[in-house]
This record gives structure tokens, C-alpha cells and sequence, in this order.
């Protein structure tokens, strides 16, 4: 069901942000093909001006890109489950978990494309160029793999650093929206307040928890990396690999915190009014 | 055979209001019960909680001898009183998202009921007018083989000739083993389809008999039964001869104030 669920809501998604995903990269090889042409003494004005509209062009794709996505990252939960399309979901046979996972992975899907389609637009800005110095990246990326085999599980914990990140970022605000609707009146006003104030909370908690960890963070590296300690660059990288690795775990707490809470809400104290 | 729906000393609160008041309900299988209350009398809330849309504040419910869950609302089908369509939908999107969540749902019989209204499938709905919406909202709930039916005002708002046609496409389609809760103060309209009737006012149940008990008991139409049990004094609590003698002190003021000048 929740297959079905995340079917439905992809293509509910889709229509507006596929306009986005097509446009921006679009955007970016007129830009590039408008900047990297051969400068003509003659028509100098005329390429400014093109070279202008362009840019504005691709930047306000690129604004509204961003915008579209959390708008509909927002929109899609709160007026799908909340204002009267909840009205046909909530009487769908399905669990109330399977409504918030749907939209949980549809959403991650949606920030992951754009941030995608973002950084393919950027490399674009260079003409194709930019698509050759990509798999140039990947090359190099894979030579490191090679050599280094550890880097991989680096590179994994980065991907899992940005991963958990993204997804308790969605679901921090699936559980202000649902905070938000317990209560009688000015339910958005409050969603926001219940924002700001677990955004607050969770960084009071995560600077605790690193200074907490911080002693464990710099023996572990010390002990791990079997260099000399003088070798800062080394002990930094390490360092950070640990505090990657603290936030993964942050994170997931917080996903995990937050589906329940909103789950609970959903399910005990739902008053589509 | 057992009940299909059982609430006992189900309430709900909103705020400082109480919208359903402990009220013990059971209802019967394979009927036709009418839901009457004057506006404000709880019958919204009573189908909300019924389709799991809100939750009690006291009490349980039962619909086929299981709790509000997944289970529940894959064999009830809810008619609201307000359209809960995506913009973006199409009729056959919304065919497709019922059959692939709806095992009872029957895409022959919506599609033939379409027809019958000149409703293409491809049409979108945001391009559709409110009356449309709402017919093809009904086609959908009526193409299930559910076995309770909530049907929240569905002759609320439309003319008279769409209300025969909305009650014969519920008469016609519903599934005989089900039981249908039909929510209205449009009693004349919908008297002669009803098997059961359930007075309710201010969150409690004042009646709940079958029609036939309540013929025989009043000797009177629903209609004059239920104006009668609701019947309201309007305020100032005046008669039409009051109004005429009022009024005629009014001219006689007048006359008076004339002839003094």
C-alpha cells in the first residue's frame, strides 16, 4: 500500500516539478552557450544583453527551484492529509504510517532531484564542458576507491551524513504541521512556532552532545589513525569523520522522534473539521 | 447477525463545545437509516468519526466488530460533504487510485454510471463545475460493494430534479448486505427511501425507530414528525395577527403624530 501511496503521490509532484527539473538545466547551457561564445567586437551589446537575460534567467529557475520544493514539500502534507484532500486519504485503507512514510520518500525523492539537477545545471554553466569534468570527478573518484580502499566507507558515511540530514530536515516539518494541528485555531502560526521551537531544542541538544563527545572524538582519533598526532590534517579529517557519524545518529533519533510524534498525532487526535 | 456499527457513550468534544454527548448507537445490516437533525445537531460528527476522519474524545466504536483502522475503512464507503479531490486529477486517475486501493470497487458500474451523465473519463476535475464534482464523488462511493455507506447531505444544495436522480443512483447501486447513513434535514425528499430513522439533537439520540413504527405510532409523514419534534420558537415570539396589530398601532402612531402637526 505504501508503494500505491507514493505512486499517487509522485504524480501529484510531478507535474509541477518536472516543469522545474527540465527548465533549470535548460537554463544553464543557454547560459553557458550565451557566455562561451566568441566575443564579436561588433555585436558586443547585443551578447551583454543576451548574456544578462540569461543569467537573471537561470538564477530565478534556480531561486524558484528551491522555493517549489520546499513549498511543495509543505503543501503536499499539509493539504493532502490535513485540509480536504485528507479528506479522501484518511479514508483510504491504509495505516496512518504508511501516509507519512509515502510522503516521507516521495519528499526525499524530490529534494534529492532537485539538489541533483542543481549541481548538473551548475556544471552545465560551463558548457558541455561540464559534463566531461564530471565523469573526470568520477575517475578520480574511483582512483581513490582504488587506492585507498577506507575512503569508500568515508564516502558512504557522507552520503549517509547528507541522507539522514535531508530526510530529518522533511519530517522536522511534518511533525511542526502536525504540533500545529492539535490546536483550536491558527493551526499554520503554531506549525511555525512548533518549528522554530524544535529547531531550537534540537541544536541546544546536538551542541550538548558534541561537547559532551568532543574528548572521545579527539582520543578516538589519535588512537585510530596509527600517524603521529602532529599530523593534523590527518587528525582533523578523522575528526570529522567522527562527528559525521555523530550526526548520522542525531539524525536518525530525530526522524525516528519525529515519525512517531507525527504518527501518534495523526492517529490519535486527527479532527478534519 | 450481528450489528455492523456499535458505539457506546461515544462523545466528542470541540473545545467548549460537545458535539456528541455518551451516545449508544447500533445499527443494524441491510437497511436504509436516515440521520435527521436540525443544523449543528451532531450528524456531521457522528459520520466523521464513523469514517475515522476525527477522533472520540470518550467512548468506543465498533464497525464490524473492529475498531476505526485500515480494516474499517476498506469497507466503508464515505460520501463528505465537501469535494476532496486533487486539482490535478482526471476522472480516470481517480477510477485508478479506487480500484488499486478499493478491492470492492467496481470501475464497470462507475464507468456506466459516467455514462449515463455524460462525464468523460478524461476530464479534469478542476475544469468541472461543483455539481459535477459532487456527482462524480457519488458514482465513486456508489460503485463500491461496501458494507456501510455514509453518505454525508448528498441532496444538500442541489435542485430538485439532481436530488431524484442522487437518491435512485443509491437506491439502485448500493450493496443489499450494507447499510447506508444518510445524513439530511431534506426529510420529504428522502422519506420514502428510509427503512430506519435516527432523530439526533444537540449530540443526543432523540429517537431511533423504524419507519413504520413511527407511521403507525403518529399516524404522520417523517417530515411532520420531525417539524414537529424540532419545531423552534422564533423570537419576538409574535403571531401574523400580532404583526397586523402591531403594525396598525404603528399607522395609528403615525395618523396621530400627523394630526397633532
Amino acid at each position: 500500500m505504501t508503494g500505491k501511496l507514493m505512486k499517487y503521490e509522485f504524480k501529484s509532484i510531478a507535474r509541477l516539478m518536472g516543469i522545474l527539473w527540465i527548465a533549470l538545466p535548460v537554463c544553464a547551457l543557454l547560459l553557458g552557450l550565451t557566455d562561451n561564445r566568441t566575443y564579436n567586437i561588433d555585436n558586443a551589446f547585443f551578447d551583454d544583453i543576451l548574456s544578462l537575460v540569461t543569467l537573471i534567467l537561470y538564477i530565478s529557475v534556480f531561486v524558484a527551484m528551491i522555493a517549489v520544493t520546499t513549498v511543495v514539500i509543505v503543501m503536499r502534507f499539509y493539504k493532502g492529509l490535513m485540509r480536504q484532500e485528507g479528506y479522501l486519504m484518511h479514508t483510504l485503507p491504509v495505516k496512518t504510517w504508511q501516509l507519512i512514510t509515502a510522503k516521507g520518500i516521495v519528499s526525499t525523492c524530490v529534494v534529492l532531484i532537485s539538489g541533483l539537477i542543481s549541481v548538473l545545471s551548475i556544471l552545465l554553466l560551463n558548457s558541455l564542458d561540464g559534463l566531461r569534468s564530471l565523469v573526470d570527478v568520477f575517475q578520480s573518484l574511483f582512483a581513490t576507491f582504488h587506492e585507498y580502499p577506507d575512503s569508500i566507507l568515508s564516502f558512504i558515511e557522507l552520503i549517509f551524513f547528507i541522507l539522514t540530514g535531508i530526510i530529518s530536515g522533511i519530517y522536522h516539518i511534518f511533525v511542526s504541521l502536525a504540533i500545529g494541528h492539535l490546536a483550536k485555531k491558527h493551526r499554520i502560526l503554531f506549525s511555525l512556532l512548533s518549528y522554530i521551537g524544535i529547531s531550537i531544542v534540537c541544536s541546544v541538544i546536538s551542541t550538548k552532545l558534541f561537547a559532551l563527545l568532543q574528548p572521545w572524538m579527539t582520543k578516538t582519533s589519535a588512537y585510530t589513525i596509527q600517524i603521529p598526532v602532529a599530523n593534523i590534517f590527518a587528525n582533523v579529517f578523522e575528526m570529522l569523520q567522527a562527528a559525521c557519524l555523530i550526526s548520522i545518529l542525531f539524525s536518525i533519533i530525530e526522524i525516528l522522534i519525529f515519525h512517531f510524534a507525527t504518527e501518534y498525532i495523526l492517529r490519535k487526535h486527527l479532527n478534519l473539521e | 447477525m450481528s450489528n455492523i456499527v456499535n458505539c457506546q457513550q461515544l462523545t466528542k468534544k470541540f473545545s467548549t463545545k460537545t458535539a456528541l454527548d455518551h451516545m449508544d448507537l447500533h445499527l443494524g445490516r441491510g437497511k436504509i437509516i436516515g440521520l435527521l437533525g436540525p443544523n449543528g445537531s451532531g450528524k456531521t460528527t457522528l459520520i466523521k468519526l464513523l469514517a475515522g476522519l476525527l477522533t472520540p474524545t470518550e467512548g468506543t466504536i465498533n464497525i464490524n466488530g473492529k475498531p476505526i483502522g485500515a480494516y474499517t475503512k476498506s469497507i466503508v464507503s464515505y460520501l463528505p460533504d465537501q469535494n476532496y479531490f486533487a486539482d490535478w486529477m482526471t476522472v480516470k486517475n481517480i477510477f485508478d487510485m479506487f480500484e488499486d486501493f478499493y478491492k470492492d470497487f467496481n470501475r464497470n458500474k462507475a464507468l456506466r454510471m459516467c455514462q449515463s451523465l455524460g462525464i468523460d473519463e478524461k476530464m479534469k476535475i478542476k475544469t468541472m463545475s461543483k455539481g459535477t464534482k459532487e456527482k462524480v464523488q457519488l458514482i465513486l462511493v456508489m460503485s463500491r460493494d461496501a458494507q456501510l455507506y455514509l453518505l454525508d447531505e448528498p441532496i444538500a444544495g442541489v435542485d430538485p430534479a439532481a436530488r431524484d436522480y442522487i437518491l435512485t443512483t443509491i437506491i439502485n447501486n448500493y450493496n443489499e448486505n450494507g447499510t447506508v447513513l444518510i445524513s439530511t434535514h431534506l426529510i420529504s425528499d428522502i422519506e420514502r427511501i428510509l427503512d430506519e430513522v435516527i432523530f439526533i439533537k444537540d449530540g443526543i439520540i432523540l429517537r431511533h425507530e423504524t419507519i413504520d413504527d413511527i407511521k403507525e405510532k403518529e399516524g404522520k409523514s417523517i417530515d411532520a414528525v420531525f417539524r414537529e419534534q424540532f419545531r423552534m420558537q422564533p423570537y419576538p415570539n409574535n403571531t401574523r395577527d400580532d404583526f397586523s396589530t402591531s403594525s396598525t398601532y404603528h399607522l395609528n402612531e403615525t395618523e396621530e403624530a400627523e394630526n397633532d402637526r
